[in-house]
């Protein structure tokens, strides 16, 4: 019975795959994009369901069904600790612990979760990442030491790729460093600057299906396009409160049709289009529905949600994309 | 005298309620109430406004409408409130709102949040036809409610796929990867051979017309040496027309609205589902994963893991309860299949509480087939029927081949089938449930006279005549009825109960409710009776008063089955009062187990919490609960339980946060446990930001003896900005152990750094960062000895510098320092001492890579000792300097070429020859012809000595074809020519990958 279905799937499967050859068709839509405020959670404090400091966020998108997908996991920084909650916010369990066995962490910044449900920490006063399966079990140092001549520091933001390739904004470092999915180092791009292609102090990164990374450029307020072999190809923003202005942009989240930025130091979040045209902000400062202290990391699910980081409100805030 | 009086009472409150005329409509449940305004009931294509007023202190409620349509709420004034506009297209009639709400509840020590789920039926009528202008009736004062919080931007162009090009998205990826590896000569760790690997996550989804597909497939094998072949495969299919609905692959078979004749086992096979106009159509045709088990047993006070009894099982077959409540696996618990075990994530499963499995046994001894087919039919719109039937079982294809091999415990191949109606009646005044079954096995299907057939039946009513409610029910289940896929059924039932509510109106509610319950299961007769009641008292501005009473009989154990004679009575009060933004409750409990067979055995509990919380605040958070709980085992003893919890956070303003918990549990039997936390942020300035945590938990430890330990972990952070260029940092992070009976430290792990940064322009930043470590632990046997210890120091100044807008350049100089000892013996007291050493320096200068010509120049220095005992350096002791140099140029944007090279020198003081050294020039080039083709070349030549001379040189080709953006053809050529050692190697890889 499996071979027979398997035989029929492969056979759709194929017939789609010859569909697709070609550049994929593409069209033009005008759309009025929306974001709205959708919920939140978390209190401050140590207990479940609690936070101190949380700096990323990210969402199981990929994987089977019965791993969690859609399932929440939250960089809880002050705490030195990860925890993972249903799409419900409903708290499930977490890990981790101060200290710099493997396993535990000192002060962990950002998330990466890839299709086989492994999870990639990065923590900054440690300066390493640990790879760790669903349930925070050490799996593996990924990028730990020297790598280029230079020794990782205050590791940040993450991004693994269709293929399992992983990516780290090495911010003490002002570059970005591409490991394969064994963690074989592959190559680095940036270095500190102000022109294209230099970064300073890169707090996040996210990667496009073919490959091709963006980079929240924080020390210079704005964000850069890379190709696969690290050659720059645009950036947009630059210091400021205006539209298309930022302030110490912390993190990025991609989608078909647009770049979101979490304009840390505005307290907003903005949205790009992929051109990185400037389409609209949302949220102030303060602690209510619709407002942000310090959004970090930020993430999207299958079903149009973002979710932030609101690191200084201690809490994770949930926003309808329309 | 005091009859009469309460009739009066409720006569008068029956008059009141009903007398109370008015627009809107509140339906009242036990825990809240749900209001309908402006009217009711509402026209289709209304706008309605909802108000929930909870009776306990509820932290969210959420409603969905009867189309799973989420209607936001926000909370004001005590009140839920919400907006739902009525769809035009809805049938005049009855429709529901699903009520969730969620309330943090004290268990076992710690908070845990509950939901609840319950459903309010409402009316719809359609509008009469009217000409003129509709009068708009505001809901409520809707000009207090703050906005929705929405931004929309001004319409933007963007690229989509294209639906109507290509109608299926088809997400995932294939990868085909090989290797081919040959050598003459011999090179270390070299492995020959051909390697293939295949892999494919492939889910085409999507709509044409009325047509959705939802494929799925995930298929890997692995070929060659060194790794042993293997092969997973796993897919499925989904086509969508309409209401009908064909799927392939695994699934549930969730056959769940009847009792008698309801399967939900996982299974793989097809399935198809279909609704036409009144009628509705499942069928399915499966081959199970394997033997229907049951498990059951006691927690244990652990999280497990509980062994299951028969392993294999088969994967996605399980269904594990606790206490009645289904799990979920990966959020409440985690399954070794291959072992057979449960482990629970969330909490340890208390000995009082009932683990539940239904899993498959993967293992088949005859080739086995269930199918089932269920028809339905809704001739009104308040009535719908049923007629089910499904079949399990094994097929005699074979099986007489099969019975033959067995020599021991033989197994005969059974029949099973199960046909069975049933019929639901949904009106205003009356809810009706009835069920008939009957089922046939045959448990030999190679001889007469095996067969056993048993009947059932049930009906359920439900009726609600004004203030009163009643529901009654009744069940009979013969002897030989056996449901599909229970390998334990209760058989022989007699049951019957009922339940009478009252509840005029807001205020008062009362309900009395009995149920008994004889069965058969695995021979052993159960006898349970069930009795409770609940009265409550809800006045709108004053506290509430519940009164809960419950009293279970049960004889035998529900999980061993021995006879017990238990009753289990729980009897409590509680009071929930809501002044302005608080929520106060009280509850007290009282609960006795007695065990009356094979001897008197009594454990009375009793139990109050008080819990205070606030409501709706916004920069004051407060949860507190205190719970004393008594015990009084069966061997005379009392232990007492004390638990305090407070969680307190302020944020008078954004620049201030202050929070702190405080968790102390105390228990005569499992000792002391607090935890203590504290946090702050103040951010006074632009220029002064300061934060800082600290968690004190006291806990045992095993040392020399069982000691009460406080472990203490904090951080403290200062940032200074005293001037826009100049930005400073500390942190400190303690982290220690206490030993309070002697006074002194467990252990230690401290770490501090500072940094300074100074940025005076954009394109220059001066910084030093230092970083120190301080760690020991003391021996477990010897508290006055410390086992070992490990310091570190480490500072770092930094140069960066971008003088121009395509030049970077980079100097980094490093000093490490680091001490550390080892106990080696604790009589007499001698340590291991060791030390390390390391001095950095590195600079980088580079270009863009987007400049025509682009240079990346580097040089390391790097001197590192380390030494043991009294030497410093007696382990390493080197010297190296390392440059590279690579120079691109990108000619166009087809062509770019490079020219590297790199040598390093090292002399290793410790090595019988010292000086060591490595050359490596290498040149390369990148030819792309759009984003199609891309072509990578490179050669190198290295020389290097170390004791002995190598000497290779290593021409490496890529090739890269993207036959569309999404599939990618990779081919990679390398030769290594060596001559020292001697060798020559070649290395051919190609890789497919289409993701899409």
């Amino acid at each position: 019975m499996t071979k027979i279905m398997l035989t029929l799937i492969s056979a759709v499967c194929l017939a789609s795959v010859c569909l697709a050859m070609g550049s994929i068709p593409t069209t033009t839509e005008v759309v009025r994009p929306t974001l709205a405020y959708a919920g939140e959670f978390g209190l401050p404090g140590s207990g479940d369901r609690q936070f101190y400091h949380p700096q990323d966020v990210k969402v199981g998108r990929t994987g089977d069904l019965s791993t969690g997908l859609g399932d929440i996991f939250v960089a809880d920084s002050g705490n030195n600790r990860i925890q993972r909650f249903d799409q419900d916010g409903s708290y499930i369990y977490q890990f981790g612990g101060f200290g710099g066995a493997p396993g535990q962490f000192n002060t962990p910044v950002s998330l990466a979760v890839d299709f086989n449900f492994r999870l990639y920490v990065s923590e900054r006063d440690n300066d390493r990442v640990q790879l760790l399966d669903i349930r925070g079990n050490f799996l593996n140092w990924t990028a730990t030491g020297e790598y280029s001549g230079r020794t990782i520091q205050d590791p940040a933001g993450m991004a693994v790729d269709v293929l399992g390739n992983f990516y780290l904004a090495d911010s003490g470092n002002d570059r970005v460093l591409k490991f394969d999915q064994s963690g074989n180092f592959v190559a680095a791009a940036g270095g500190f600057g102000i022109g294209a292609g230099f970064l300073n102090r890169p707090l996040d990164v996210a990667v496009d299906r073919d490959q091709s990374f963006y980079v929240v450029d924080t020390g210079n307020h704005r964000v850069q396009k890379f190709d696969l072999d690290g050659r720059p190809l645009f950036g947009f923003g630059e210091r400021g409160k205006g539209a298309g202005q930022l302030n110490e942009p912390k993190g990025i989240a991609l989608d078909d049709r647009f770049i979101y930025v979490a304009d840390s130091d505005n307290d907003r979040i903005v949205l790009f289009s992929r051109s990185g045209q400037y389409i609209l902000a949302f949220g102030r400062a303060g602690a209510g529905q619709g407002e942000f202290n310090n959004p970090g990391g930020i993430d999207l699910d299958g079903r149009g949600n973002l979710y932030i980081a609101d690191t200084g409100n201690h809490r994770i805030v949930k926003l309808s994309v329309k | 005298m005091r009859t009469c009086t309460w009739l009066l009472v409720i006569c008068c409150l029956c008059l009141l309620s009903l007398s109370a005329t008015g627009a809107e409509q509140t339906f009242y449940r036990p825990s809240y109430s749900l209001t309908i305004q402006p009217d009711y009931p509402p026209r289709t294509g209304d706008k309605i406004a909802l108000k929930i007023r909870i009776n306990g202190p509820a932290q969210k409620a959420t409603v969905y409408t009867d189309r799973e349509r989420e209607i936001p709420l926000r909370y004001r004034g005590g009140y839920w409130l919400g907006e739902f506009t009525i769809p035009a297209d809805y049938q005049e009639g009855w429709h529901f709102f699903t009520v969730w709400y969620r309330y943090i509840h004290f268990s076992y020590g710690r908070f845990e949040p509950y939901w609840t789920k319950s459903v309010v039926w409402y009316r719809v009528v359609k509008p009469p036809v009217v000409t003129g202008e509709a009068e708009f009736i505001p809901p409520f004062d809707v000009t207090r409610e703050e906005p929705l919080l929405t931004v929309s931007g001004e319409p933007v162009t963007v690229l989509t796929p294209s639906t109507e090009a290509l109608p299926f998205i088809i997400k995932g990826a294939k990868t085909l990867a090989f290797t081919s590896r040959s050598i003459e000569g011999s090179k270390e760790g070299f492995v020959p051979g051909l390697t293939r690997e295949e892999g494919l996550r492939l889910n085409i989804a999507g709509q044409n017309d009325d047509l959705k597909v939802d494929a799925n497939l995930i298929s890997t094998s692995t070929a060659g040496l060194p790794t042993v072949a293997q092969q997973e495969d796993k897919v499925s299919l989904l086509v969508q027309q309409g209401s009908t609905e064909v799927y392939l692959g695994d699934y549930t078979a969730d056959l769940t609205e009847t009792e008698f004749s309801r399967l939900d086992r996982v299974m793989s096979g097809a399935r198809f589902k279909g609704e036409y106009g009144n009628y509705g159509i499942q069928a399915f045709y499966s081959s199970p994963k394997g033997t229907a088990k049951y498990f059951r047993v006691y927690g244990d006070g652990t999280q497990g893991p509980f062994q299951l009894g028969s392993a294999p099982v088969a994967i996605d077959s399980e269904r594990v309860i606790v206490d009645g409540q289904l799990q979920k696996r990966g959020n409440d618990y985690n399954i070794d299949y291959n072992a057979g075990t449960v482990t629970f994530i969330k909490k340890t499963i208390d000995p009082r509480s009932i683990v539940e499995a239904y899993y498959d046994n993967r293992q088949n001894v005859y080739q086995h087939a269930t199918y089932g087919v269920r028809l339905t039919d809704r001739p009104r719109p308040d009535l719908k029927l049923g007629l089910t039937y499904l079949d399990d079982s094994d097929s005699l294809s074979g099986a007489a081949d099969i019975r033959a091999t067995m020599s021991q415990e033989a197994v005969n191949p059974a029949g099973h089938y199960v046909v069975g109606v049933d019929g639901a009646l949904v009106s205003e005044q009356l809810t009706a449930n009835g069920e008939i079954a009957y089922s046939r096995q045959n448990l030999n299907l190679f001889g007469p006279g095996s067969e056993e057939a048993g009947k059932a039946a049930k009906l359920e009513i439900s009726t609600q005549l004004g203030p009163f409610g009643l529901t009654a029910a009744a069940k009979r289940v013969g002897a030989r009825f056996a449901p599909i896929g229970d390998p334990e059924p209760k058989q022989d039932v007699t049951a019957g109960g009922g339940t009478l509510s009252f509840r005029p109106g807001s205020l008062f509610g009362a309900q009395g409710s009995y149920s008994q319950d004889k069965y058969t299961q695995s021979g052993i007769v159960y006898d349970n009776t069930y009795r409770a009641a609940k009265a409550s008292l809800t006045p709108e501005r004053l506290p509430s008063l519940e009164y809960n009473y419950s009293q279970d009989e049960q004889s035998n154990d529900p999980v061993s089955g021995a006879t017990i004679a238990r009753r289990i009575s729980r009897d409590s009060v509680e009071t929930v009062y809501r002044p302005g933004v608080l929520a106060i409750s009280l509850k007290g409990t009282k609960e006795e187990w007695l065990v009356r067979s094979p001897s008197a055995e009594a454990t009375d509990y009793r139990r109050a919490n008080f819990g205070l919380a606030t409501v709706g605040l916004e920069k004051l958070t407060l949860t507190s609960n205190v719970e004393l709980e008594d015990r009084t085992l069966p061997d005379g003893t009392a232990p007492q339980r004390r638990t305090y919890n407070l969680n307190l956070a302020w944020s008078p303003a954004r620049q201030y946060f202050l929070a702190a918990s405080v968790e102390h549990l105390d228990d005569t039997l499992d000792g002391l446990k607090n935890v203590t936390d504290m946090s702050y942020r103040a951010e006074p300035s632009a220029a002064v930001r300061t934060d800082g945590k600290y968690t004190i938990t006291t806990v045992n430890e095993n040392y020399a003896t069982t000691e009460v330990v406080s472990k203490q972990t904090g951080s403290f952070s200062l940032d200074l900005r005293p001037v826009r260029p100049l930005r400073l940092r500390y942190l400190f992070k303690p982290d220690f152990t206490v030993i309070p009976r002697t006074g002194t430290l467990s252990r230690s792990n401290e770490q501090q750094q500072g940094e300074i940064n100074l940025l005076p322009t954009n394109d220059l930043a001066l910084g030093c960062l230092l970083k120190s470590g301080r760690l020991f632990n003391i021996d477990n046997f010897r508290y006055d000895l410390k086992a070992n210890t490990a310091d570190t120091d480490s500072v770092l100044y930094t140069v960066k510098l971008a003088p121009l807008r395509f030049l970077s350049v980079e100097l980094n100089y490093q000093l490490d320092n680091g001490r550390t000892t080892q106990l080696t013996s604790a009589e007499p007291v001698t340590y291991l001492p060791g030390r390390t050493g390391a001095t950095r320096f590195d600079t980088v200068a580079r270009t863009s890579l987007s400049e025509r010509f682009a240079f990346d120049a580097r040089y390391t220095f790097l001197y590192g000792t380390q030494g043991t005992g009294e030497a410093a350096d007696n382990l390493a002791d080197s010297v190296s300097h390392t440059a590279s140099l690579k120079g691109t140029w990108n000619v166009n944007d087809a062509w770019s070429f490079s020219l590297s090279t790199a040598l390093s020198q090292t002399t290793d003081n410790l090595a019988v020859v010292p000086l060591s050294y490595a050359v490596a020039p290498a040149a390369g080039f990148i030819f792309r012809a759009g984003d199609r083709v891309r072509v990578d070349g490179d050669l190198s030549y290295s020389k290097s000595f170390q004791g002995a001379a190598t000497e290779l040189f290593d021409l490496a080709l890529k090739g890269k074809y993207s036959l569309s953006e999404f599939v990618n053809f990779t081919i990679r050529a390398e030769r290594q020519v060596s001559f020292a050692p001697d060798y020559r190697l070649t290395d051919i890889s190609g890789n497919l990958e289409i993701n899409l």
